[in-house]
């Protein structure tokens, strides 16, 4: 095991609209170590993407965060401490988004961008044109074609790397990454993520990658979480996820993955993701999953340890690890 | 040869502008001939009617309204814009005299709508949905429903009848005091300018009042488009991506997502600068102030002619320019519609 660099607990997200209350993330847990390229897959809506934001502070208005910690380098914070957590934005933590194109300002040239990073961390205005020039160069791209352009004047692809160097200015040990190819074509896609797995080798830097597409994940990272419904089924290594899925979302998940060396027939996961009310407790795979039982209604049991990794489902319950 | 795009854009909206102020022309001056009452009878009641048909001729007033404003036309387009009979100088004379109280009125009344109707809106945009934003909201409200020409007198017979708190409304500076020589035409800037503070500040002391009646019609609507705008850009991608990497909440806030907003808050403006110029006439006739406001309005009542359609094409015209620096400006704020102008 590695030195844990960035940890979520017990972290539980509300969202009340028309005065109804609904748990968006339940109890959630996550743990990176330093350097680890980390997968958290899960479909549209499964609080994937809404808990990391919670987890540095960039939680949405409206949103209701109601327990948990987040630890950072050492640091731990309650995570309902959202302006603390924007602490650590700029001071280790960097983020990536899906949509580059809008993620950069529209009114500021590329250099300009990776450059008021750079004033922000307080680098002194000479050294500034040497080192954007360089982040340049560790995104794959030429300062001199690109510096002086506006983010409407370049491709999807080069604005997703120009948002790389403005995350990298701030020379992060966790760059967390929502979904950074979705709006790319596939090459595109796997160029750019061959680039960030380099990029996180050469500087040992760590990177939560969200996704939903777990065969996208299978290639790069060492850790996942499998999220359903605000629910974390199924985390750890991904070799012994992969090797023995064991909650039937995960199962089922993988089953849907094609495999060009061994082709299997492709099983689609029945049903949708979890509409219901929240004052549920049980787990909220329960009404699509094929061996539900009584038990179920529980709720989510806390992580049983299985093979190289844990799960949360009641199946597993008092088997021997 | 070939001319920078933004150049070429220019010229094309000024000729674009022409031809409209061409049309307004004719619609000003049919409508100063369609008023029911006639110039001559009005400037001289008791001649008789072989007098006033007299007139009539001397004046062209007998000519078909075809050669009338072929006439009017091609005198405006020599820079004569005719003669006041009211006050018996060229309108152009007159005009020189009244543009810059009216322009100085104008200034201070839209700098200080600006100056509050944009920070009320950025703050209730911030705290969206929160007692401030319901605050500045009511205060809105409270600001739209009350007219300019009420205000008005209800602040003069307070602040001026009541408690003496200003000088009396007597236009732009009390007899009191010795104009400075002109150089912009402001009086508080010319006054500043000739080393005289105490009349600048006399000057200033008159200007307060009418510039807060006239600058409280801009506060709303701009504190209402500067808080939807904002409210807006505040979402936008960017915006938390700026966030994300760390930037300080007013470079975000105030750099990108401000600037994201400047487009229809600029557009807002333009539409608000000639309501301010329509508003100056009620504005002016309450405070004495000698502008061209109350000088269209005294021409009006008194059918005199060629100041009315003057002022018409006047305003017009400011309309359109600044409609054409409001376009210009987009270029300024946005690099995309820059590029998009260039092409």
């Amino acid at each position: 095991m590695g030195e844990k660099l960035f940890e979520i607990q017990n972290l539980s997200i509300d969202t009340r609209r028309g005065g109804v209350t609904r748990r968006i993330v339940e109890n959630m847990n996550l743990a990176v170590e330093r350097g680890q390229i980390y997968g958290l897959v899960g479909e549209s809506g499964s609080g994937k993407s809404i808990s990391m934001m919670a987890s540095v502070g960039l939680a949405a208005p409206g949103l209701l965060v109601r327990s948990g910690e987040v630890g950072f380098g050492g640091r731990r914070l309650p995570a309902s401490d959202q302006k603390g957590l924007r602490g650590n934005l700029s001071h280790g933590v960097s983020l990536l988004f899906q949509n580059a194109k809008g993620a950069l300002s529209p009114f500021l040239t590329t250099g300009r961008q990776v450059e008021r990073v750079l004033a922000q961390r307080k680098v002194p205005k000479p050294a500034r044109p040497k080192e954007i020039t360089e982040l340049f160069r560790l995104v794959g791209l030429n300062f001199a074609d690109l510096g002086e352009k506006y983010p409407h004047q370049i491709s999807g692809g080069q604005a997703q790397r120009v948002a790389m160097a403005c995350a990298m200015a701030s020379n992060p040990a966790l760059l967390i990454a929502d979904e950074p190819t979705t709006a790319l074509d596939v090459t595109t896609e796997r160029e750019l993520l061959r680039f960030l797995t380099r990029i996180c080798r050469e500087r040992d830097m760590a990177i939560v990658l969200i996704a939903h597409n777990l065969s996208l994940v299978s290639e790069y990272c060492s850790g996942l979480s499998i999220m359903h419904a605000g629910q974390v089924v199924e985390e750890g290594a991904l070799r012994s996820i992969f090797a023995t899925p064991l909650h039937p979302y995960t199962k089922g998940l993988i089953a849907a993955v094609p495999d060009v060396d061994e082709p299997h027939e492709l099983v689609p996961l029945e049903g949708s993701v979890w509409g219901g009310r929240n004052d549920i407790v049980r787990c909220r795979f329960s009404h699509r999953c094929p061996h539900v039982r009584a038990r179920c209604e529980a709720g989510l049991p806390p992580a049983i340890a299985r093979g190289g990794h844990q799960v949360h489902c009641v199946l597993y319950e008092g088997e021997a690890a | 040869m070939r001319l920078p795009p933004i150049l070429v854009y220019v010229l094309r909206r000024l000729a674009i502008g022409l031809v409209v102020l061409f049309g307004i022309s004719a619609v000003a001056f049919s409508m100063a001939y369609l008023l029911p009452s006639d110039p001559v009878t009005s400037r001289y009641p008791d001649i008789t009617n072989e007098q006033r048909a007299e007139m009539r001729r001397q004046m062209g007033l007998d000519q078909p309204l075809v050669v009338q404003y072929a006439r009017y036309m091609e005198s405006v387009f020599r820079g004569e814009f005719g003669r006041s009979f009211g006050t018996g100088n060229s309108v152009v004379q007159d005009l020189a005299q009244r543009i810059p109280a009216t322009l100085e009125l104008a200034s201070f009344g839209i700098a200080f709508g600006v100056l509050v109707g944009i920070p009320l809106g950025l703050v209730a945009a911030v705290r969206r949905g929160k007692p401030t934003d319901h605050l500045v909201r009511v205060v809105n409200i409270a600001i739209q429903s009350v007219p300019a020409f009420w205000l008005g007198v209800v602040l003069i017979f307070l602040l001026y009848f009541q408690w003496r708190l200003v000088p009396s409304p007597i236009g732009r500076l009390s007899p009191m005091f010795i104009s400075p020589p002109p150089v912009t035409g402001f009086l508080t800037i010319d006054a500043l300018l000739a080393g005289k503070p105490d009349i600048a500040f006399a000057a200033l002391r008159q200007l307060m009042l009418p510039a807060l009646v006239l600058g409280l019609g801009v506060v709303s609507p701009l504190a209402r488009i500067t808080r939807s705008a904002m409210g807006e850009s505040l979402g936008e991608d960017y915006v938390t991506f700026g966030r994300a990497l760390g930037l300080r909440p007013r470079q975000v806030v105030l750099g990108d997502a401000f600037r994201g907003a400047l487009v229809p808050i600029v557009t807002t403006l333009g539409f608000v600068v000639a309501n301010v110029l329509a508003g100056a006439a009620i504005v002016e006739t309450v405070f004495a102030w000698p502008g061209i406001g109350r000088y269209a309005v005294t021409a009006i009542t008194t059918s005199d002619m060629a100041p009315v359609s003057t002022c018409i094409l006047l305003i017009a015209s400011s309309v359109a320019v600044t409609n054409l620096i409001v376009d210009l400006s987009y270029a300024l704020i946005d690099p995309r519609i820059r590029h998009e102008y260039a092409r």
